[in-house]
């Protein structure tokens, strides 16, 4: 338990820096196609244990939500986003939910529960954070294309990304 | 009780979500300039529409009044023009392209107005449509109303004089002299005066008029007179006291000023900046 406590902290501050040092100072586009942006820290929200109470969730959804938010100086941004990806979260988990069920303690990886289910759920979270966060950003629904343009860039991208993260360190609970 | 415990158990979560994304909208929406300044262009939309319905029911109470001020206007500019036609005969009918006009005006109504907040605002029901921009100044029929600062498709939002952001150049009418007339807040009906060198003489009940020195504003519009003055030892400027010629409380009809020559007076005039 304070094992599980103390790798979700580590978690916490990595993909913080990750996403605030590096990935801020990004542009995959450049200047002729500025949709592409990588977001790896709602990962951090995706790999919490699948039994964490919906509170809990929202509120560490919150926290580096708002962290990243002061990396980025977009106050409220990222926060709304990630308070939404942890709010649908538990209907997403129970809309994948593998045969049997989950597992007490069982924590959302691929080691647990394969590839495919993995990539799944992983997608699922991520383009609607994603689609939440552009709606946010762009603040125009008459512009919802370029919403739209700029989740499925960013998506891909941020999924490649996830991938990488994934080789390297391997979370496994 | 025991029910209301467990409904927040069981469903906690989703008045939390509600509410961290109250608190996270609103931050988006007051701190980033951005969606700032679409989130005001948006709402002003809708509660531009809203207040001038409102504003089209309560404006019948006070026709009357509002009839009697464009009718007593109507004379004076009458007036104004018969003297004219005294001094230089009939409509002249050749064209001096020198003097082309520099000013136009646009006719507005006032459908949302405030005088008792520490910084006021006011709403007109045009807009975009009907030429107006972001920095036109707005006058009422005896004085300054204020300054355009945001403008949608129909309506315009702007900066009354009783804000403490809104600073108008004006000058003395008697001896030129100018200034800056800004608001400290307090009585509607009462300005100050800054800027007005110690060696000006000044007299109770000196006109004050714009000075036409920014590109808001035509010289000589009345603003107000001086009803107090002091020099503070050791300053180089008066403390001056105004009062309004206007009354921003009464403004139902206003004209908003287009100035055809503000750009090319603030290009030259950044030029050196």
């Amino acid at each position: 338990m304070e094992g599980q406590i103390a790798r979700i902290s580590f978690r916490f501050i990595l993909l913080l820096l990750i996403q605030g040092l590096i990935l801020h100072r990004v542009n995959l586009g450049g200047e002729d196609f500025n949709y592409v942006q990588i977001f790896v820290y709602p990962f951090f929200i995706m790999l919490l244990p699948v039994q964490t109470g919906r509170i809990l969730l929202i509120l560490l959804a919150f926290l580096i939500g708002i962290s990243v938010d002061i990396f980025y100086d977009s106050p409220g941004l990222h926060a709304s986003a990630s308070v939404f990806t942890a709010f649908i979260r538990p209907f997403v988990l129970s809309a994948v939910e593998p045969r049997g069920g989950y597992k007490i303690n069982s924590v959302p990886t691929k080691n647990q529960f394969g590839f495919n289910w993995f990539v799944r759920y992983i997608s699922i979270l991520l383009i609607l954070h994603l689609f939440w966060y552009f709606s946010l950003e762009v603040f125009q629904i008459s512009r919802i294309l370029i919403v739209i343009l700029k989740t499925i860039a960013s998506f891909i991208a941020s999924i490649l990304f996830i991938g990488l993260y994934v080789v390297i360190f391997n979370p496994k609970n | 009780m025991q029910n209301i415990l467990f409904f927040l158990y069981r469903y906690g979560y989703v008045l939390l979500f509600v509410l961290l994304q109250i608190f996270c909208i609103n931050l988006v929406v007051r701190f980033n300039p951005k969606q700032s300044d679409i989130f005001i262009k948006s709402s002003g939309a809708v509660s531009g529409w809203l207040l001038e319905r409102y504003d089209s029911v309560v404006q019948f109470f006070n026709l009357s009044d509002v009839a009697e001020n464009l009718a007593s206007e109507n004379a004076r500019l009458r007036t104004q023009a018969m003297t004219f036609q005294e001094i230089y005969g009939p409509a002249s009918t050749h064209t001096d392209s020198n003097a082309t006009q520099q000013y136009t005006m646009v006719a507005a109504r006032v459908i949302n107005n405030s005088i008792a907040n520490l910084d006021n605002y006011f709403t007109l029901n045009v807009g975009a449509r009907d030429g107006i921009q972001k920095g036109l100044g707005v006058i009422q029929t005896d004085g300054v109303m204020g300054i355009i600062t945001d403008v949608s498709n129909r309506y315009a939002r702007g900066i009354s004089l009783l804000n403490r952001d809104t600073k108008i150049s004006v000058s003395i009418q008697r001896n030129h002299f100018f200034g800056t007339l800004s608001w400290p807040g307090g009585n509607p009906k009462r300005a100050k005066l800054s800027d007005i060198p110690k060696h000006a003489d000044l007299v109770i009940g000196d006109l004050v008029v714009t000075s036409g020195f920014s590109a808001l504003f035509p010289q000589g519009i009345t603003v107000g007179k001086i009803i107090n003055f002091e020099l503070k030892e050791g300053s180089n400027f008066y403390d001056i006291d105004v009062e309004l010629s206007n009354d921003l409380s009464q403004a139902h009809y206003v004209y908003v000023i287009k100035n055809l020559y503000a750009e090319e007076q603030l290009e030259i005039e950044d030029q050196r900046n």
